[in-house]
């Protein structure tokens, strides 16, 4: 048995360093035959050329552990249903609307380094800005008490993009962000949270890959624009995620296990969702069209 | 095309800049801070159960079979040690709700009030 997780050990660092880098350029998710602007919940580096549309379809479903009597969490399921849309090589936009907390959002997500069209880009670096703006559009009363404010309802992210192409299978990328909720519980509770991430993405052929994705909020305590330091509640437990990508030929499968049911960056990424254990764990996919 | 995109970007970030506000429910509101002297169902737990558990633990079909609709279903699972087991993902429970752990707060206003026998 020891021999055999040896020989699987041996030909995954074999398959990590097999062939050097091209020397031609190609964009860097392209060339490991990305088709889709998301990993498994976090945005990945690349835009959508001019012009480019995609639509994606995303379901997380309850957990494991809810056993047999709901179809261990099928029988639970939330969605997302969202738009993309290539306004130029750099820019690209798009909506959703989640049915987990009634979450509408839109972003933007400027690609200013390692574009399609940059040919200069040989040491395969990607870089983007995203940011995302959510409104939660439950009913008044499950969000706050009276005077309400629109304001209420809104959480934004920004993330800083950074992705490199280790080799022709392997890319890996760090994401830091800043997430701002609007209203929060306590009067000493911070209303940013600085959170750092990274995802990877391993290619295994043409039509199939791994890949994972973590979040975490890291500063304990987070300045305020009164000047005083706020407590930030930091989860125990990471957001984590592993996916399978199939691609076809007109769309792209996102497979995942991940221990958060939330779709938005803004929540997920800064929640508690628990630990990484098989009763806490839920299946879930994307669905991916371009255009 | 440029100029268009300019324009967008130049919105994009005016939205996300004045959007932003620093509140709390605390200094807007006057909710207490965190009051766990008596919490009672009626008080405390029903609303807490309305918000956060009711859309999937409801009358109709109930998520898991558990249906948290009245004084008497949520006063056994209370009873059983499932409802703090879920929410504090202790044991052999998963972490509910799903939406993330609630709040420091709300997790000892369930424990003390399961502590005093679950009063209505």
């Amino acid at each position: 048995m020891k021999s055999k997780i040896n020989v699987w050990v041996i030909g995954a660092l074999l398959a990590l360093s097999a062939g050097p880098l091209k020397a031609q350029y190609f964009p860097p998710d392209v060339s490991l035959g990305r088709k889709s602007l998301r990993i498994i919940n976090m945005h990945g580096a690349a835009g959508l050329p001019k012009g480019a549309s995609e639509m994606f379809i995303q379901h997380r479903f309850g957990n494991f552990g809810s056993g047999a009597y709901d179809w261990y969490g099928l029988d639970q399921s939330y969605m997302r249903l969202g738009f993309d849309f290539g306004l130029s090589n750099r820019l690209t936009t798009g909506v959703s609307r989640s049915s987990m907390n009634k979450i509408a959002d839109a972003y933007f997500k400027y690609q200013f380094k390692g574009q399609a069209t940059d040919t200069a880009n040989t040491e395969n670096v990607m870089a983007s800005w995203y940011s995302n703006i959510s409104v939660n559009t439950q009913a008044k009363a499950s969000i706050s008490s009276e005077p309400f404010y629109f304001s209420n309802r809104l959480r934004f992210i920004n993330t800083l993009i950074i992705s490199k192409n280790v080799n022709d299978r392997l890319l890996l990328a760090v994401t830091p962000s800043l997430v701002h909720i609007n209203l929060v519980d306590a009067a000493n509770e911070s209303n940013d949270i600085a959170v750092m991430g990274a995802y990877g993405r391993m290619k295994l052929s043409n039509r199939y890959a791994v890949t994972a994705e973590i979040q975490k909020p890291f500063l304990q305590r987070m300045p305020s624009p009164s000047g005083a330091l706020k407590d930030v509640s930091v989860p125990q437990d990471p957001y984590l995620g592993l996916g399978f990508e199939i691609f076809t030929a007109k769309h792209m499968f996102q497979l995942s296990v991940s221990n958060a049911q939330s779709m938005n960056e803004a929540f997920f990424t800064t929640q508690s969702n628990g630990s990484f254990e098989l009763k806490n764990l839920r299946f879930g996919f994307n669905i991916v069209r371009r255009w | 095309m440029k100029k268009s995109i300019f324009i967008l970007g130049a919105l994009g970030l005016l939205i996300s800049f004045s959007g932003c506000y620093y509140d709390n429910k605390t200094e807007m509101y006057g909710t207490a801070v965190c009051d766990t002297a008596n919490p009672t169902y009626t008080a405390t737990i029903q609303p807490m159960i309305n918000q956060n558990c009711i859309g999937c633990h409801g009358s109709s079909s109930p998520s898991g079979g558990v249906a948290l609709t009245s004084y008497d279903q949520v006063k056994a699972v209370a009873t059983k040690g499932s409802l703090e087991g879920t929410m504090n993902q202790s044991g052999v429970y998963a972490l509910m709700p799903p939406g993330g752990k609630l709040s420091a707060c709300k997790l000892n206003q369930v424990a003390k009030w399961i502590r005093n026998g679950a009063p209505q």
